[in-house]
């Protein structure tokens, strides 16, 4: 289709103001600083978060002589792979692994579903109780009872050296579900009543409405979930004390970097530590790099698998007239 | 808000019960059997005859016993849980040791280590364990013990029937635990010795740079002004290390600071020989107590001694920044010629590549030095070895560590398993067999006949030890527990500069070059530090900080002038922090140490 005299005018006029523009925009030296002072400082800032992990990474996969007198730096010398492999065959890590594992997808998917499922039924006016049961659930974030009380709760209700003490008292997250409930209130309310004029039940509508609308914010408390389900260790620590086979990977860590204080306090109150004990105690540099490792890469992965979800404008269009 | 308080109520009510019902009522006396003769005295003349009818009943006392044991080893495997605070493992014990104990007594052990929160949550829920072990036998011990979480050794003849071993030959150790349990046993302490004339391995052995001591012409060394001297002359002569880095005379670290900076409080104790003892230093030979922030005093001049390094470049600039992995890589490298530890000097830098470069780190202790030597315990140390009152099994417990208390025990603790790892000779001597010796040069040794891992990953978890590693072994033939003292351990110099070393100081061992020393000895006694008050603990911390602060500021002063302000400071500051307090609460332990001590003279 010819382009008439008006549009080509009009395309011109752009070029020339673009051409003109951004010629300007190039000779003016103050933006050039501007830019070159701000990449730069990001770049340091960049650099400044990624060198701890970078320098974790090479360490580990680095001569293990080498790494022991403090060689490592910048360059990775000697590459190879024994310290993970030789991770793998330290039986209570792999099963550490597992439970870790199992803790985060379990506990999070439960939460999303509960967390979805509470979330748009505290935005129903017709519930009944709502507001009671609202304030029941959000009140909850303002006290805490203080690790005592809430291991004595979790014994006496039978949680204690249980895999379940990791996945029951966090299916309930009062801050998830505001953040649900928020985010559903925000989707047009003439969505689910057009459903409802339909037919569709509260199911239904939860089910073929509410759920893919709210895919953002549940990738969000996904994340939210998993990467706390990843981190957590209290719990590990406070409740699996008779039961070291559910010790999380966290957990481990924990007891491997805490290896040279705990022998700094033997020393400290006196009496002689003996000598393989000592050797035991600090041998494991490379072996708690790695193990920093094994920890942080999973929960890495999480984000970017997460970021499909965080769809944008799905909404936009929804409701027209 | 009513419902929720009649809950609390209820369960207040039900905590007070159960903690109630835990307790026991036996107050009864602490057996300090009469009959028990010192063990050592054996060998001293007695009759043959006597010492055949010994035998003979000692030999129906082990059947009675281990009949007595076949009727407590559970028929299927049990799993104890060992609440221990020493621990720097958490779970089950794998490897030899955990074989052993399947073996022995079919348990497994699930180590249970005490980081932050452990310890209040198992007191709260009122079981701490099947055995508990203790860091120090004050504060959370003895409120163990208040809250009857603890059992009893006297309950049933507990310790008389399981425990016959323990009974029979720590009766000091079991003394002193009913004196601070309040007059019953409920265990003992580590590291018990059976003669209180004995000394441990000295532990401020001043490592110093023996081939660079070499090249300098073995230059006199009389007191630390020499000591400053002799590390100046190795930096020029060696100034940078293994990595081409920069050298300096000591580097140190802060993690083990306690009430004062660790290093300088220790080569006081290294240098002078006084022990540390809350702020200040104790001559247990005198038995005067020395304040630290006493003019001219111990820890002052020590002080002025890291000062005056650093003002040199002799003092790593990171000492007080890096950690112990930071000391240790200097101590690793040759990045540091001198420390007054053993365990981090040449334990650290003696390795086969640098004695292959005619390099190594070995004991030479200025001329005036007279590092305090600890003597050994009869009574035990302070980490107890305590069974939890709610056990289901405490007579499988009594046994375990009645076991441990045995010498096989003790050995198998430190060495690994009999016959696999060490053996006694025809003539009675402790040996290592080629697995243990290679165990002990290198944890990662794989074990052998029919144990499996490495010995580290079987090692001994509990980390709490029964004798004294120096305490004489009474199935050897005059041994100790102590494998660089055996006869068949003692070797040839395994290099140049080791054989130089020998050659110069007439000694084959560390510990025997100290025998020529004028070491200051410690002994053992029963004194432990009387509980401070909240008030006590608030001015005390604070005086701490201020302390430590303020050395560390001092260390690092560029000039004399800049070292005497700080310290003015310093006094200054800790005295309106309450200082003197806090040293009239440490004269008055003196006091107590003194009377501990004469009491054992």
């Amino acid at each position: 289709m010819a382009k008439t005299a008006q549009e080509k005018a009009d395309l011109k006029a752009e070029r020339i103001y673009e051409r003109t523009h951004k010629k300007r925009y190039r000779t003016r030296p103050g933006d050039v600083v501007f830019n070159v002072l701000n990449y730069l400082v990001f770049t340091l800032f960049t650099i400044a978060c990624i060198f701890p992990f970078y320098y974790l990474f090479i360490n580990t996969i680095s001569d293990n002589d080498l790494v022991i007198k403090g060689l490592i730096n910048f360059v990775p010398k000697g590459i190879h792979l024994d310290n993970y492999k030789s991770l793998l065959n330290v039986s209570d890590l792999s099963n550490a692994f597992i439970v870790s594992i199992a803790r985060t997808f379990l506990g999070t998917a439960l939460m999303v579903a509960a967390s979805g499922f509470v979330g748009y039924l505290v935005t129903k006016q017709e519930m009944w109780g709502r507001k009671f049961w609202y304030r029941f659930l959000i009140i909850t974030m303002y006290f805490n009872a203080g690790l005592i009380p809430w291991f004595l709760n979790m014994q006496m209700l039978g949680l204690t050296n249980t895999f379940w003490a990791y996945i029951v008292p966090g299916i309930v997250a009062p801050y998830n579900i505001i953040l649900v409930k928020t985010y559903i209130e925000s989707i047009p309310a003439e969505l689910e009543e057009s459903a409802e004029m339909d037919g569709a039940t509260y199911m239904t509508v939860f089910r073929k409405i509410i759920w893919p609308l709210s895919k953002p914010i549940l990738a969000t408390i996904a994340i939210f979930g998993a990467v706390g389900h990843w981190n957590s260790f209290t719990d590990s620590l406070i409740l699996m004390q008779s039961a070291p086979n559910l010790y999380t990977l966290q957990h481990r860590l924990y007891i491997y970097l805490n290896q040279a204080s705990n022998l700094s306090a033997l020393m400290e109150s006196g009496g002689q530590v003996s000598e393989s004990v000592i050797k035991s105690a600090l041998s494991g540099k490379v072996i708690k790099y790695t193990i920093s490792m094994v920890t942080v890469i999973p929960i890495l992965v999480v984000y970017p698998f997460m970021q499909r979800y965080f769809e944008k404008g799905i909404m936009l269009g929804a409701v027209k007239g | 808000m009513k419902a929720k308080k009649i809950v609390a109520l209820l369960l207040a009510a039900a905590m007070t019960i159960s903690l109630v019902a835990c307790g026991n009522s036996t107050d009864a006396p602490a057996s300090t059997d009469s009959d028990i003769t010192d063990v050592e005295a054996d060998d001293d003349a007695e009759v043959d005859e006597a010492d055949a009818a010994d035998e003979t009943d000692a030999e129906e006392d082990a059947d009675d016993y281990d009949e007595l044991l076949a009727e407590i080893i559970p028929e299927e495997t049990v799993t104890l849980d060992v609440f221990d605070q020493l621990a720097n493992y958490s779970g089950e014990q794998i490897g030899w040791f955990g074989q052993i104990m399947l073996e022995k007594f079919n348990v497994k052990l699930n180590i249970i280590p005490d980081p932050d929160g452990v310890y209040e949550t198992r007191m709260e829920s009122g079981n701490l364990g099947d055995i508990v072990i203790w860091g120090n036998d004050s504060d959370e011990y003895l409120q163990a013990i208040e809250k009857g979480m603890l059992y009893d050794w006297n309950e049933d003849d507990l310790l008389s029937e399981y425990g016959p071993y323990i009974k029979e030959n720590m009766p000091f150790a079991l003394e002193k635990n009913a004196q601070i349990s309040g007059g019953t046993t409920y265990g003992y302490g580590f590291d018990v010795a059976v003669d209180s004339s004995a000394r441990q391995d000295v532990m401020y052995t001043w490592d110093l740079r023996w081939d660079l001591y070499k090249e300098l012409g073995y230059p006199e060394m009389k007191n630390l002004d020499d000591v400053v001297s002799v590390l100046e002359q190795m930096k020029e002569i060696c100034p940078t290390d293994d990595n081409g880095k920069t050298t300096y005379g000591v580097s140190l670290f802060n993690d083990w600071d306690g009430d004062m900076v660790m290093f300088v409080k220790s080569t006081a104790s290294a240098y002078y020989g006084y022990d540390e003892f809350g702020f200040g230093l104790y001559d247990p030979v005198e038995q005067k107590y020395y304040p630290c922030l006493e003019e001219n005093g111990p820890y002052l001049t020590c002080l002025k001694f890291y000062n005056t390094l650093y003002q040199k470049g002799l003092l790593d600039p990171d000492s007080q920044t890096q950690k112990y992995d930071g000391m240790m890589e200097d101590y690793q490298n040759g990045t540091a010629f001198l420390n007054v530890f053993n365990f981090l000097g040449s334990a650290l830098y003696n390795s086969e590549s640098h004695a292959a470069e005619g390099k190594a780190m070995y004991p030479c202790p200025p001329a005036d030095a007279q590092p305090i030597v600890y003597g050994q315990n009869v009574y035990g140390g302070n980490r107890p070895w305590t069974i939890g009152a709610k056990t289901e099994y405490p007579e499988l417990c009594m046994a375990i560590i009645n076991w441990l208390a045995t010498p096989e025990g003790r050995m198998t603790m430190e060495y690994g398993p009999k016959d696999v790892c060490w053996y006694y000779d025809e003539n009675g001597k402790t040996c290592f067999t080629e697995l243990g010796r290679a165990a002990k040069l290198d944890i990662t040794t794989e074990m052998a006949d029919g144990y499996s891992g490495t010995f580290d990953d079987g090692g001994f978890k509990m980390n709490n030890t029964s004798w004294a590693i120096d305490a004489a072994n009474p199935d050897s033939n005059g041994d100790t527990y102590n494998y660089k003292k055996w006869e068949s351990f003692v070797t040839e110099p395994g290099s140049e500069i080791e054989a130089d070393w020998r050659e110069y100081t007439g000694c084959t061992t560390f510990d025997s070059r100290f025998d020529t020393v004028n070491y200051r000895l410690a002994p053992g006694t029963m004194y432990s530090a009387s509980p401070k008050s909240d008030e006590l603990m608030v001015l005390w911390n604070q005086v701490a900080t201020c302390i430590k602060d303020n050395s560390w500021k001092a260390i690092y002063a560029n000039s004399d002038e800049e070292f005497d302000k700080i310290v003015a400071d310093m006094i200054s500051q800790a005295e309106e922090y309450g200082y003197a307090t806090c040293v009239e609460f440490q004269e008055n332990e003196a006091k107590l140490r003194a009377a501990a001590e004469d009491a054992v003279k």
